[in-house]
């Protein structure tokens, strides 16, 4: 990773961004934030001048449902006013056709409301006119929301409060009111605050209530073909003018993004500065874009240049002083195709810092291996395989990446194990003909549940000493004493673990005892010395003159608590690796539970029971399992060398897709 | 399980699920580019989990005030949906809603007799809380004078507190100190319960949510007070509710004190909620308020060891959510631009 200083006039700010979004792989830093307390360099704060264009073209977008995507806009060939009397026109035309519907569905609603009020009276076979000619009352049909309905009883004193229900629906009542002529503006207004919706029946109902309802039908049904034809009409508006919306979307888009990027920039009078990073197998690829654009220099500084510390630097062009704050390079993650989906599980637990060794490889091999182990049956591996494929082709979900691999590894395992969906003998015949007499490791037999166990513990120490040797690498990569040589995880703790392990594991396979007085003065008491001095130690090397912890009984104290938690986490470690045996063994033992219920319920198997009990140990085990393993991966590994404390590599570039 | 421990279990899994409902930072977006009230009512209606009461209302004709009325009492059938979960013993505390809303009613009634508009009442009559009340809300609606409110509370407890506000001879109710008395007595009962009932991490979360809660609104009155309106000290002490958490006496004395409203913030940065009011701004000083009540009870509602915390967070959140709709509501009613009413919304993620 390369660090590129970007100096230019401020007039030329454009073209470098619209040069950063071509190249495409610039990760800008907060450059007014890191020059923070040098004269002069401000941040950029102006509104952005496209805020109200990007508004007005994201609305036109969402109402007429057209989805934001990136469309070529280099023939777009119009002017600001163009872009904004085309905007304006779409807009004009699109809104006359959207209030001809509304007003078509209110009315296509009034309507049918209108029939549901008629045909509540349709059996009083009066003249509607005369009824609503009334010389001394008016009358009005609509609805009142259930809850203003009950609240007509406060009303049970006033006398010309009248209204009739007809129909109740559960949020509705449906009735008639009659109020007196002479206060009807007051009834009105009561109703109205109850949130009575009127149905204007005398402009559209006129004869008896059966041929007002027939003319009404005839009317509804002529208004919903015209309610046809104006969503057609609004669709192919759309239609026509997708396209063209969609590249002026984009060009809007463009600018006021690149106008937010410009705010990475510190501004210095007439001048800027940009600080952002690129990986050094791009530069050449930057330095040809940057070329072409005037009066803008880039200077690059490695990483290594880079101190960790305040710098400071001289700016040609004023006299001024940059302090530039420290800033670690952010973290490309670079793993081949069979580790990449893992990188997911390192990004949960955090992010490698630039120069930390990248643990996701580590991640990928032990996670697939040990999910084999703990899940070895070649029937429901090959069934986790295709789920995985399934929800990486449809979904495109890292975790069905994941479970490819992962059901690969536990159908080879099944294999070995000659596990097929639970029959754990149905690879016999195939083991026969191959010249093996039984299949290569038998899980349920009694005599290996020990051995099984005794392997797993084993993988676990593997896998710890990799942890730790991983440590000693990154306390070279980062020149740091403790990591490497007096820490727990560093070449002290690796020649105390090995120490202690080798011994153990000699005594107990072969009875033979390595534990002398020089073996343990040198091999174990000395590396726990060294732990326990550690930080002293480390800062002796680094030439600290304060190494000499201040309160020794304190310092003391607190050294020999901690170093009997480094001893137990070893312990606990280690032993917490007989959950991979004890898994494999109850993948196992949970099949044969299966059978036993499926040879319960009659004289031959119950099919349905083997295949709901594998779906059910799929699903069940095949989540434990896997959460188990990341917990190893989390606590047991990483803990011993990965701090995540890294950011992520994020190229600045044009997000045409979110709408802001 | 325990009875109580699988009454917890479940009231916890029912208030996750029904959070899990909430509306999201997509929702509001497309929610605050919406053109009416019409098309609010019918994104909610299509688009939400508002939709399972907004199903038979017709979105064309529907009315600002009814809209807000649906989702009010939707909120409310929320929190009695809540109580069926809610062992016998912890019903005292949870009627605190209850309580609050009585309190709301009292006060929308003293508001209109304040401006001679008594009938009006009716209108905004909670139909849903009626049921609920322990005293007739179309009594209420009925109530002529401040005499025939007495009368009609007189078997509550609100009875004793309104006695104590009897107008004078120009008939004009002092709304600060009624209301300030009604919520020292609501907030009394709250804390009253709490002792009674809990012990242990839930009479610590509940005690210091609720007192939180008094810290943060009294901060915030004082700085509206001085802000808008030119009242004496004296006055600003008595709208000041008498329950404190963070705060010690004398700070919230010299906050009071202060001449100007900058003063008051200056001290008030120096108190334990200084931090929060760093960006403080004067402009949006209700939605400042609302954004430390959401990120307060959305840490309680994630990490508080208590259920009835988890709840009273929850009731909280849903609370903000409905304000926020109305925000809405009313910002498109008033046409006001949809950049401004994003400003007003509190808890977008």
């Amino acid at each position: 990773m390369q660090m590129v200083n970007i100096v230019g006039r401020f007039d030329s700010i454009n073209n470098v961004i619209e040069a950063f979004c071509r190249f495409g792989n610039l990760h800008p830093e907060d450059t007014a934030y890191l020059l923070e307390g040098t004269n002069g360099f401000n941040s950029i704060d102006q509104i952005n001048p496209k805020r109200d264009s990007l508004d007005r073209i994201n609305n036109i977008l969402m109402l007429s449902n057209i989805p934001t995507i990136y469309t070529d806009y280099d023939d777009l060939n119009l002017t600001e006013t163009q872009i904004n009397e085309y905007s304006n026109n779409f807009f004009n035309s699109f809104n006359l056709l959207q209030s001809q519907k509304s007003g078509l569905e209110q009315l296509i609603s009034s309507l049918d409301q209108a029939i549901i009020h008629l045909s509540q009276i349709k059996e009083m076979n009066i003249k509607l006119d005369d009824l609503f000619n009334c010389k001394f009352i008016k009358i009005r049909f609509g609805r009142l929301p259930i809850d203003s309905y009950q609240k007509l009883k406060a009303y049970d004193d006033n006398p010309f409060m009248m209204f009739f229900p007809t129909l109740f629906e559960k949020e509705y009542v449906f009735g008639v009111y009659f109020t007196p002529n002479s206060c009807h503006d007051e009834i009105d207004e009561i109703f109205t605050s109850l949130y009575f919706e009127r149905f204007r029946i005398s402009e559209q109902a006129h004869g008896t209530s059966t041929e007002a309802i027939q003319s009404l039908t005839k009317q509804y049904n002529e208004e919903q073909i015209k309610l046809t034809t104006v969503q057609n009409e609004m669709n192919e508006l759309i239609k026509k003018e997708e396209i063209q919306l969609e590249k002026i979307y984009c060009y809007i888009k463009y600018q006021y993004e690149s106008f937010e990027l410009t705010r990475y920039a510190a501004k210095n009078g007439d001048n800027f500065y940009l600080v952002g990073w690129i990986a050094e197998q791009n530069i050449t690829q930057f330095k040809a874009i940057f070329d072409e654009v005037d009066n803008v220099d880039c200077i690059f500084e490695d990483v290594s240049q880079i101190k960790n510390e305040t710098k400071k630097s001289s700016n040609d062009e004023n006299d001024n002083n940059l302090c530039i704050k420290p800033v670690s390079p952010p973290t490309l993650l670079k793993n081949s195709r069979f580790f990449n989906p893992f990188e997911e599980f390192v990004n949960m637990y955090g992010l490698p810092s630039y120069n930390e060794i990248d643990p996701t490889p580590l991640v990928a091999i032990s996670y697939t291996l040990l999910f084999g182990i703990m899940f070895g049956d070649l029937g429901q591996g090959l069934t986790l395989a295709v789920i995985g494929y399934l929800l990486f082709k449809f979904k495109n979900m890292f975790l069905g990446r994941i479970l490819i691999r992962t059901g690969i590894s536990s159908a080879i395992f099944g294999v070995f194990y000659g596990s097929v969906f639970g029959y754990e003998e149905a690879l016999n015949p195939f083991f026969n003909l191959i010249g093996l007499k039984h299949k290569p490791i038998e899980i349920m037999a009694p005599e290996n549940t020990n051995i099984i166990l005794g392997v797993a513990v084993g993988i676990g120490i593997i896998f710890i000493i990799i942890a730790i040797i991983m440590n000693i690498i990154n306390g070279i990569k980062h020149k740091d004493a403790e990591k490497l040589f007096f820490g727990q995880n560093a070449l002290a703790g690796l020649v105390l673990y090995i120490s202690v392990i080798l011994s153990a594991a000699l005594l107990l396979l072969f009875n033979l005892n390595i534990l002398s007085i020089v073996f343990v003065i040198f091999a174990i008491f000395i590396p726990l010395i060294i732990i326990f001095l550690r930080e002293p130690l480390s800062k002796l090397v680094e030439r600290k003159k304060d190494w000499i912890p201040e309160n020794k009984v304190e310092f003391f104290v607190q050294n020999f608590f901690e170093l009997f938690e480094i001893i137990l986490s070893f312990v606990t470690n280690t032993i917490s690796f007989v959950r991979v045996g004890a898994f494999a063994l109850a993948h196992a033992g949970m099949m044969t539970v299966v059978f036993t219920l499926a040879h319960m319920l009659g004289n031959s198997p119950n099919i349905f029971v083997i295949i709901f009990g594998n779906v059910f140990v799929i699903i069940m085990e095949g989540l434990i399992v896997g959460i188990q393993i990341l917990r190893l991966e989390f606590y047991e590994i990483f803990s011993r060398f990965f701090a995540g404390e890294g950011k992520i590599y994020k190229p600045a570039k044009i997000d045409y897709i979110s709408r802001l | 399980l325990s009875g109580s421990n699988a009454s917890t279990e479940v009231i916890i899994a029912k208030i996750h699920a029904m959070y899990g409902k909430r509306l999201t930072a997509s929702n509001y977006r497309d929610l605050v580019n919406k053109q009416s009230v019409a098309e609010i009512a019918g994104y909610l209606k299509t688009n939400t989990w508002y939709a399972e009461t907004l199903t038979d209302i017709n979105e064309n004709s529907i009315h600002r005030g009814q809209l807000e009325d649906i989702l009010k009492k939707l909120l409310f059938l929320n929190y009695t949906k809540l109580l069926r979960y809610i062992n016998g013993n912890q019903f005292e505390f949870y009627s605190y809603i209850l309580k609050l809303n009585e309190i709301e009613q009292i006060l929308i009634c003293v508001r209109l007799l304040n401006a001679g508009k008594v009938g009006e009442y009716i209108f905004s009559l909670p139909i849903f809380f009626a049921d609920n009340a322990s005293f007739d809300l179309f009594k209420l609606a009925q109530v002529k004078n401040f005499t025939s409110l007495i009368d009609l509370l007189s078997d509550t407890d609100y009875y004793t507190i309104l006695n104590k506000h009897i107008p004078n001879e120009d008939n004009l109710i002092d709304l600060t100190a009624l209301e300030v008395s009604l919520r020292t007595y609501y907030f009394s009962c709250i804390f009253k319960s709490i002792n009674k009932i809990y012990n242990g991490i839930d009479k610590k979360d509940l005690t210091n949510s609720f007192e939180t809660e008094i810290d943060f609104a009294n901060l915030i009155n004082i700085i509206r007070l001085k802000t808008n309106f030119d009242i004496s000290i004296d006055e600003i002490r008595l709208s000041v509710l008498p329950f404190r958490n963070k705060l010690s006496k004398g700070q919230l004395e010299q906050i009071i004190k202060t001449n100007t409203a900058d003063e008051a913030l200056n001290l008030i940065k120096q108190t334990y909620y200084g931090k929060i009011f760093n960006n403080f701004s004067f402009e949006y000083l209700e939605q400042y308020s609302q954004q430390y009540r959401y990120d307060y009870y959305k840490y309680s509602f994630r990490f508080s060891q208590s259920q009835p915390a988890k709840v009273v967070a929850f009731l909280n959140l849903s609370q903000i959510e409905l304000k926020n709709i109305i925000s809405i509501i009313e910002g498109i009613r008033y046409k006001i631009p949809s950049s401004e009413i994003n400003k007003l919304l509190v808890g977008v993620e």
